[in-house]
Order: C-alpha cells, then structure tokens, then sequence
C-alpha cells in the first residue's frame, strides 16, 4: 500500500508568523548554543554522515517481510547475506548492521551443531529429514531477529518514500536462496561424512 | 497604507484563514519585493498546498533578507525533508531552534526529521523537552505517533493518534495517521474507514486519495483467500503451517499433512498470481 506519511499529511500545522518584526523574531543568532544544551548532544547535528550514504540514485532497499521466504527456502547463509545487504540500502547504523551479522553467525553455528548431533544419534535418513526441519526453524528464528533489527529502518523509509518505494526481492531472493541455500546444504552434507 | 501593503495584508489574512490559493493569487498580482513579509506568505502558501520546489525557493529568497527567521527555516526544512534531504532539514531546524528553543512546533518537526532517519532515540528524547513545556501540543502528539511508527510501536501510534483524532475530528491529517497505525495492526476495516474520513475532509489530497483505493483493493472479493493472511500478518502464517504441518506429520496423520501443505500450496500460487493481476486489471479501469 503506498502510505507516504511524511508529506503535507504528516505535520500541517499552520506555523505562521506575522510580517517581520512580529511573532518569532527573538533576539538570537543562529550561531548561539542553544538554552539548555550544556550537557548533552541534543541539539548537535546527527544526520551529516547519513546525507552521504543515502543519495540520489543509490539502490533502493527491499521490502523485509518477503525475506521470511529467503530465510525458510534458503536458510541462515541467504537470509544473512539479503539482510546484510538491505541494512545497507535501508542506511542502517553499523553497529545495527553488525548485529544482522551476528544473528546470522550464531544461527548458523546452531545449524550446524544440530546437524553433527543428528547426523550422530540417528540414521542417516531421519537425521536429514530433521537437519533440513531445524535448519529452517533456526533460519525463521533469524529471520524474526533480522526483521526486528530492520523494522525502525525499513519504517523510517516508508515515512519519507512511501510503501511502493520497495525494490522488489524476487531477483536477488531466488538468487540467495539457489546459490547460498546450495551453499548450506553441502556444508551440512559434509557433516554426515565426519559425524 | 499603500496598496502592495494592503494586499500583502489581505494575502496574510486569507492565509490564516486557510486560503492559501487565494492568497497566492494575491501575491501573485503583487510584484516580488525585498519584503520578508511577501517571502513568508508566499512561503508559506507554497508550502501548504503542497508546492514544495516553489516553497523552498520562497523560503530561501526570504532568508536571504533575514536568515534569522524560523518561520522560514522551518519551511525551508519541511521543503528539504520532502526531497529527502534530512542533513538540510535538521541544519534549518537546529538554527530555528537557537532562536525558539522551546517551541513545540519546531522541537516536533525535529523529532519527525530524526524518526525519517531511523534515529528514533533522539527524537523521543526531543520529544520530552517539548512535552516539558507543552504537553498537549498537537503536533508534538503528531510527532509521538509518527515516531512511534517507525519504532514499530504501533499500540502508541494508534494512541496517539486517537487523540489527536478526539482532540480535533475535522483535522484530516490525524485521521490519516490513525489509518496508518490501524493498517500496521492489521485492522484494515478501521483504517479503511479512516481513510475515508481524511480524503473526505481534505479531497483535493493524493496521498488519502490513494491510500483509499489502495485499501478497496485490499478488501477485494477476489483477495478474500487472502485474508488470513493479511489478518495474521506473513510469518504468523508461516508459523501457524508450519506448526500444523509438523503436527499432523509427527502424530501420523498424513493425509491432514498433504491436506495441510497443498491448501498452502495453492494459496502461495494464488497470491503470486492474483494479487498483480487484480492490481494491473483496476489500473486499466482506473479504479486504482
């Protein structure tokens, strides 16, 4: 649904002032601090460095809630690299965008820690069956973290381009989840061979 | 008086009353002076009928005469924010602040130039010091909302923008953003009548406008397969077939199982297929 909030919706108060000399002159300059600004940076520009990252014609971010199909078909290593890469997009804070990347590292260390445990309790057949069934409950679980990490980002762009401002994920999804998910699978595979 | 002095009043006046398309035919027949009045209004004018390339050139002639002036600082901010220049907006609004530092309009525009960065943080803590001045401040209730959107904090946006709501009926902004916060928590019959409240008040608005017929698609016949999951949102169907999937297979109940996976089989293909083909097929009748 495009819902641009930001726009002429979003704050329309009439904010008016009188013809100069009237209404909110004061007394002033713009190279004052600011009154009760002593101790903190409340009122220290803070957007600087994101006007340079987010630029016109810089690759527009996907939407997230499509990546829960990148997660549940391609596994941990897909969903990781599409989240790592919309963090991008989305202008994320680096310590934010590294999280993505530790939630991705840990999940993955517990897919493949459940799979040496299967692959050495059980047959063959049922270990695979049940790798492939954690491997996918452990990519949503992720997915839920990455999700939650992008929401304030994934939102604050909507807020100021709207919902129809998404690339769409089908590409670069099928792309994860073909080569990435091939990827996980054959690491787990060589499980079987030293479990 | 003289008469650009009469006319650059009356312009004031229709503006205060909401008349911003008369007040710029006004000034329109006025010729362009070094008046900072004339720049406000036009200003201003620009900026309340949605004319943002034009508001900010306004805004910047007439700070070139007086660059200590918020008002125009804050539409110069609101013009930069439009076109996605929040670094521009947030320098226009901190030297407005260095002259009103209290003020809640511009304290809440603040706020709203921070959430559209994602630095939620900040702006509630921006938020607070206006709450600590003017509690009840419409638009710094607008700016909690939106800030609270971005969080994902869709309970207080809804909260807050029923306030507002309350506060004033006939504000068609309050009731778009109420439909917003009501879309987020899945109540698309609310919202959907919000919407319809907000373009009925305000017709001449494209966003409410779209966001309407956007939310008809929505509530389509032919989407009503659909309506789980729009109700429970993408991963809690997942989950809940999953779920079921897993319960049936681990408790022997095949059949329930295939049952279980081709019913969801269908409904993926139908929402890959139907969604985009509805959508292309209202586009052509131009009910979308």
């Amino acid at each position: 649904m495009a819902l641009k909030i930001g726009s002429t919706s979003g704050l329309a108060e009439p904010f008016l002032v009188g013809p100069a000399g009237d209404g909110m002159g004061g007394t002033m300059t713009t190279d004052d601090p600011i009154p009760g600004d002593d101790d903190d940076d409340l009122f220290r520009p803070s957007l600087e460095a994101r006007a340079d990252e987010v630029h016109e014609g810089a690759p527009r971010p996907w939407s997230v809630k499509p990546q829960l199909f990148v997660a549940f078909f391609g596994g941990v290593l897909a969903l990781g690299a599409i989240a790592w890469q919309n963090s991008g997009r989305l202008g994320m804070a680096p310590s934010r965008r590294r999280l993505i990347v530790v939630t991705c590292g840990v999940c993955f260390v517990a897919v493949v820690v459940i799979g040496a445990v299967l692959f050495g309790m059980g047959t063959d057949s049922d270990a695979t069956r049940q790798t492939r069934l954690g491997s996918r409950l452990v990519a949503v679980g992720a997915y839920l973290v990455c999700e939650r990490l992008q929401r304030p980002w994934e939102r604050a762009y909507r807020l100021r381009r709207g919902d129809n401002a998404f690339e769409s994920l089908w590409k670069p999804g099928i792309a994860a989840v073909v080569v990435l998910g091939v990827v996980q699978a054959l690491l787990l595979a060589s499980l079987r061979l030293v479990a | 008086m003289d008469d650009a002095s009469a006319q650059l009043d009356l312009a004031h006046q229709l503006l205060a009353d909401g008349q911003a398309n008369r007040a710029l035919e006004i000034l329109r027949r006025t010729r362009p002076s070094d008046d900072l009045a004339y720049w406000s209004c036009r200003a201003w004018c620009h900026r309340l009928l949605g004319d943002w390339p034009a508001a900010e050139d306004a805004a910047r002639r007439g700070l070139e005469l007086a660059p200590d002036y918020p008002g125009l600082l804050v539409v110069y901010a609101d013009a930069a924010r439009e076109r996605d220049d929040l670094a521009a907006a947030e320098r226009a609004l901190l030297a407005a602040l260095r002259l009103v530092p209290d003020d809640p309009v511009v304290l809440a525009r603040y706020a709203v130039v921070l959430a559209s960065a994602g630095n939620t943080s900040k702006a509630r803590r921006v938020l607070d010091r206006a709450e600590s001045t003017s509690p009840a401040d419409r638009a710094v209730i607008r700016a909690r909302a939106l800030v609270a959107f971005v969080d994902g904090d869709d309970r207080r946006s809804e909260a807050d923008a029923r306030r507002l709501v309350a506060d004033d009926p006939q504000d068609d902004s309050a009731h778009f953003v109420l439909a917003v916060a009501l879309c987020e928590r899945r109540r698309y019959d609310g919202a959907a009548a919000r919407f319809r409240s907000a373009a009925a008040l305000d017709p001449g608005d494209a966003d409410y406008v779209e966001a309407a017929r956007e939310l008809r698609y929505l509530r389509h016949p032919l989407l009503v397969p659909l309506r789980p999951i729009q109700r429970f949102g993408l991963a809690g169907s997942w989950f809940a077939l999953v779920m079921g999937f897993l319960a049936a297979q681990l408790t022997g109940l095949w059949p329930v199982a295939l049952v279980i996976a081709a019913v969801w089989l269908v409904v993926c293909v139908y929402s890959w297929i139907v969604p985009p083909a509805l959508r292309a097929w209202l586009r052509r009748q131009g009910r979308l």
